[in-house]
């Protein structure tokens, strides 16, 4: 039996006062199901960015809910909002957002740390093979290349073993190999311990690794397609942009 | 080129406004002390005051006066000579003539005991005294005092050089500014006092010059010279010289810390915007124009804040004025004077050390190539650069090299201020550039322990303190400054102090001292007789006065001498003597320290006596400098018409020291001179810092620990919102807010201790100098650790950082995390 992991009920978020009022999401509705790994996207200022954030937590709807397993995200105060955001959900960025000054290590265990947990020695080494960088837990972001850091970026994800996982453009700043590989590894992720990842990506191929895409447009859902390939995706997302303009 | 420079200083305003107030506040405190010391070096003419009223006024000798090929020098005389009797008779026979006297006379009052000047009545009215009640004293019991009407007739108990009397009130006169008088009848001051000390005569000047004749040593005072006469005619010369000392220390430690911290700040402003010249250089900036760029941008702010700190400091010195009146620093009518040289010194000060700590800072920046400048974001690879190596070492080599030189050249050159107040600041300056190697061990070390913890916050402060050097390093500076002078300053004089007084603990032999007080004179024969009859006492009667030398043909210096039988001296001191034998001394010879050029034992030296005698003395015994007490030795004969002002008394084994000990106080009693143990001579004799020095150790420290505590929150500010994005990253990674500003406040601490550690080791090198010295010097003393105001400072450091860290990271976590983390730089 297949449950949702997160829900949107008519979620709404406007940006700015009265007059100069900017709609991101228009009284969205939209599930994703545990387990599968499902891609957003649509142009640019369709409010695919603003729809991750208050799925995640990270911002609050002007009006509607979401709902993380059995939680109202919308009910809860800022510290407890952090406290779940810690437990429960994962988020990867297109700017790795990695602490300087800590190591591989240092970085992935931090939620953990963060949340008065010692994390088990072993437990940072497993979550860091499991992104493929084993031998390089003492160095710094500043050591790394992109790839790697957005690795270490996702271990730090991963740690908590959050019910979701979100990307924001997580493979946009990484050349197309290095891409291809991160994607390789989310894909497995889903595969292999039914993680469930939302991803926001302007890149069909990158798309092309999900499950289901939804496309928005004007912070409204404009369909969606199951098993999608990069061509198909290419050719719905010309058709969106040529509508839009 | 400019257009940018203007953008820049928009884009980077925390950056700009960090450094402005540094800066701006710095060179007002520049402006602020050299307004205070300028004001210090004219003393307005001081008018007569107690002879105001006298045509001419014939003096006895009351200096020491001696030639040397660079002109005369001189001293006062301790003993000044009066008016020889015949010379005052010659002139009473020509003229009308009026005897002054002047001697110290107690009263026992309500309200304690008050020390007054003695004078015969006839001399008041030239001091423009003018009886305001009752009648000028007719008969030898009858005394005019200075005070209310209610007096008159009271009878008085009045202590004299002659002894203790009771003497009526009869008359008031309105108070003098100069003096607290009591005057006596005229006949009846003339034999309390028979010395006539100053002779007014209503004559012509030219008339008396010939009575006195021209070869004389008398003085004839005319005009505003008669301010000569007056109880103190140098009182605001001198009371100007000690504000004049007072402020120079200030000003020089001021200076310092200022040029210190402005430096630190340019540099750590710098070291904050490499990423942003990264850009620049990514963007096609050649290191020449970033150079310039940074250089305009810091002439900009140099200028701007440089005139602001002018301004302020025009208000801030006549602040200090009146802080320094109030605080009986200054005389009342101390204020600062229009002076344009303190503005100039600052303002270019100021843009000198502006523009110095850019120009260096600067240099590596242009040099940095511009992929490299863009990965260098806030982990410092290579905090140390050539110039902090050279120059950190160099002043290290330095101060410690001056620090050795001392003690092996001149120890005792080590206990005077000018020297334990500027020996900190090289050791400041070494430590503070070399501190980032240390930051990084000395973090890893203090946060061990919390990082072992389970929670985020230990690795963290210990990771972003370790890898955030420059930061850290920047931080770190005004607290190691702060630490570091305060411990230097206090602790040095805390140590000289406490080596005094083992000096003194050591040297005290005698079970009773009985110092006479200044108004009894000294104890007269008959008196130390009768001491010297108690069964069981050995009396060492010393008497204090000084011998002035020449030395190295130039200088004639004032050398406080004690007349003591060395036989006697023996049974009641012990002394540090280095060569010869204090049994040797007799009245053709002298016992000198070491501070005298000339101490060999055997040769001769020419002396002049108390009361101007010269003479040639042998060098019979020669003791320790010590810390500079150790004063000189001759014999009663040297010391002629003094009388022993101390008498120490040693019990003979198996003698009744408790009669003994009443019978000594039975003898002394009529001089009302206190008898004390040894125990409570050596604590009366503790040495204790004068009020002023203390008050003025409090304001020279005072300012500028306001000031580095001003900086540190400053820098602090500017850290803190560098940060911002970190922070930001921090909460997306699952912190609360709660658990940042912790972060943000256990770091600041972190910082603060780097400091202090630093600054206690400037402060452990400097006191250990000191410690150094003394021990070269001969005197053994524990080193005291001003231990109460250091805690005191750190914890005032540790506040100030806390707050102007946790306030602006609070601020910043207003915003969502996610558009700071995203927000690219």
């Amino acid at each position: 039996m297949t449950r949702d992991a997160i829900r949107l009920r008519n979620v709404t978020r406007t940006y700015g006062a009265s007059d100069g009022a900017v709609t991101a999401l228009n009284d969205l509705s939209l599930s994703f199901t545990e387990g599968t790994f499902a891609a957003v996207m649509g142009p640019s200022g369709s409010g695919k960015s603003t729809l991750l954030q208050c799925a995640a937590g990270l911002d609050r709807p002007t009006s509607g809910s979401v709902l993380l397993g059995e939680t109202d995200l919308t009910t809860l105060n800022e510290t407890k909002l952090t406290l779940l955001r810690r437990e429960r959900i994962g988020f990867v960025f297109q700017s790795f957002n990695l602490l300087p000054a800590l190591t591989a290590e240092q970085n992935v265990a931090l939620p953990l740390r963060l949340a008065g947990r010692r994390p088990g020695r072993s437990q940072v080494q497993d979550v860091l093979a499991q992104v493929g960088l084993a031998g390089r837990a003492k160095h710094r972001p500043g050591e790394m290349s992109g790839g790697q850091q957005q690795r270490v970026a996702i271990a730090r994800a991963l740690i908590t073993q959050p019910e979701v996982l979100f990307g924001d453009e997580a493979t946009g700043a990484l050349d197309s190999t290095t891409s291809r590989d991160v994607l390789t590894m989310l894909r497995a992720l889903v595969d292999e311990q039914r993680q469930t990842i939302v991803m926001v990506t302007h890149d069909p191929v990158a798309a092309s690794y999900a499950d289901r895409v939804v496309f928005l447009v004007d912070g409204h859902l404009n369909g969606e397609l199951e098993a999608p390939t990069a061509e198909a995706v290419a050719a719905r997302m010309t058709q969106l942009e040529t509508v839009a303009c | 080129m400019l257009t940018v420079t203007l953008s820049t200083l928009r884009t980077r305003w925390m950056t700009l406004v960090g450094t402005f107030v540094a800066l701006a506040l710095g060179v007002a405190l520049i402006a602020t002390m050299g307004l205070g010391l300028a004001s210090t070096l004219d003393a307005p003419e001081q008018e007569p005051e107690r002879f105001a009223g006298a045509p001419v006024v014939v003096r006895g000798p009351d200096e020491l006066r001696v030639p040397t090929p660079i002109g005369d020098r001189t001293q006062p005389l301790a003993q000044p000579r009066g008016v020889a009797p015949e010379v005052a008779k010659a002139l009473a026979a020509k003229a009308p003539t009026v005897a002054d006297r002047s001697f110290p006379v107690r009263v026992a009052g309500p309200g304690g005991d008050d020390d007054l000047v003695g004078h015969p009545w006839s001399i008041a009215a030239f001091g423009g005294y003018r009886l305001t009640a009752g009648h000028e004293p007719r008969k030898p019991t009858e005394v005019v005092l200075s005070g209310d009407a209610s007096l008159v007739g009271k009878v008085v108990s009045v202590r004299t050089p002659a002894g203790l009397s009771t003497r009526t009130v009869a008359g008031v006169v309105a108070p003098a500014r100069f003096e607290e008088p009591i005057f006596f009848a005229d006949a009846e001051a003339a034999k309390l006092s028979p010395r006539i000390d100053n002779l007014v005569v209503q004559a012509a000047p030219e008339m008396v010059r010939t009575v006195v004749g021209a070869g004389s040593d008398v003085q004839v005072l005319t005009g505003s010279d008669r301010r000569k006469a007056d109880p103190e005619p140098n009182r605001d010369r001198d009371a100007l010289i000690a504000m004049n000392a007072l402020l120079g220390t200030a000003g020089g430690v001021t200076t310092f810390v200022s040029a210190f911290v402005v430096a630190s700040t340019f540099a750590f402003a710098v070291a904050q915007r490499r990423r942003e010249i990264g850009l620049m250089r990514t963007a096609g900036a050649t290191p020449r124009q970033v150079r310039s760029v940074m250089f305009m941008e810091a002439v900009v702010v140099g200028v701007l804040a440089s005139v602001a700190g002018c301004v302020l400091g025009s208000y801030g010195a006549p602040w200090l004025a009146s802080l320094l009146v109030d605080e009986q620093l200054a005389p009342p009518w101390f204020t600062i004077g229009a002076y344009t040289w303190p503005y100039h010194l600052a303002f270019s000060t100021g843009l000198l050390v502006a523009l110095g700590g850019v120009t260096v800072a600067t240099v590596r920046a242009g040099r940095i190539r511009p992929v490299e400048a863009l990965r260098e974001a806030s982990v410092d690879t290579k905090a140390m650069t050539p110039g902090r190596w050279v120059f950190g070492a160099g002043l290290l080599a330095t101060g410690l090299g001056m620090l050795v030189w001392r003690l092996l050249a001149d120890p005792g050159d080590a206990l005077h201020r000018k020297t334990y107040t500027t020996q900190p600041m090289l050791l400041i300056t070494a430590v503070a550039l070399l501190a980032p190697i240390l930051v990084r061990p000395l973090t890893r070390l203090l946060a061990w322990l919390p990082a072992q913890l389970p929670g985020a916050t230990g690795m963290l402060v210990r990771e972003n303190a370790a890898a955030g050097v420059r930061r850290t390093a920047a931080i770190a500076a005004p607290v190691l400054v702060t630490v570091a002078l305060a411990g230097s300053l206090l602790g040095a004089t805390a140590t000289i102090n406490e080596a005094k007084a083992n000096e003194i603990r050591e040297q005290t032999r005698a079970d009773l001292i009985v110092q006479a007080d200044d108004v009894a004179g000294g104890f007269d024969a008959r008196t130390v007789a009768q001491v010297r009859q108690v069964p069981g006492a050995t009396v060492t009667a010393s008497a204090a006065t000084p011998v002035y030398h020449l030395e190295e043909g130039t200088a004639l210096i004032r050398s406080d001498a004690q007349a003591v039988d060395p036989r006697e001296l023996v049974a009641a001191r012990k002394l540090p003597v280095q060569a010869g034998d204090i049994a040797d001394l007799d009245d053709s010879s002298i016992v000198v320290n070491e501070e005298w050029v000339q101490h060999t034992v055997g040769e001769q030296v020419d002396v002049w006596l108390g009361d101007g005698t010269k003479k040639s003395l042998r060098i019979a015994a020669v003791i320790a400098t010590g810390t500079g007490n150790n004063g000189v030795y001759v014999t009663p004969r040297n010391a002629p018409g003094v009388e022993p002002d101390r008498l120490e008394v040693t019990w003979a084994a198996g003698a009744d020291a408790s009669a003994g000990t009443a019978a000594v106080r039975a003898a002394l009693q009529p001089t009302g001179a206190d008898v004390q143990t040894r125990a409570a001579w050596i604590q009366s004799e503790y040495p204790s810092n004068s009020r002023q020095t203390r008050v003025g150790y409090l304001v020279v420290l005072g300012i500028a620990l306001i000031y580095t505590g001003i900086a540190l929150g400053n820098t602090m500010v500017m850290a803190t919102s560098d940060r911002v994005r970190d922070l930001a990253v921090l909460r997306l990674a699952g912190a609360t807010r709660r658990q940042i500003l912790i972060l943000v406040a256990v770091e600041a601490m972190t910082v603060v201790v780097v400091g202090a550690v630093l600054g206690t080791i400037v402060m452990a090198f400097n006191i250990l100098g000191i410690w150094g010295s003394l021990a070269a010097l001969s005197v053994w003393s524990s080193v005291v650790l001003p231990w109460q105001t250091l805690a005191a400072t750190v914890g005032a450091c540790a506040v100030v950082a806390v707050v102007a860290s946790v306030l602006p990271a609070a601020g910043a976590l207003r915003t969502r995390p996610v558009e700071l983390a995203g927000a690219r730089e």
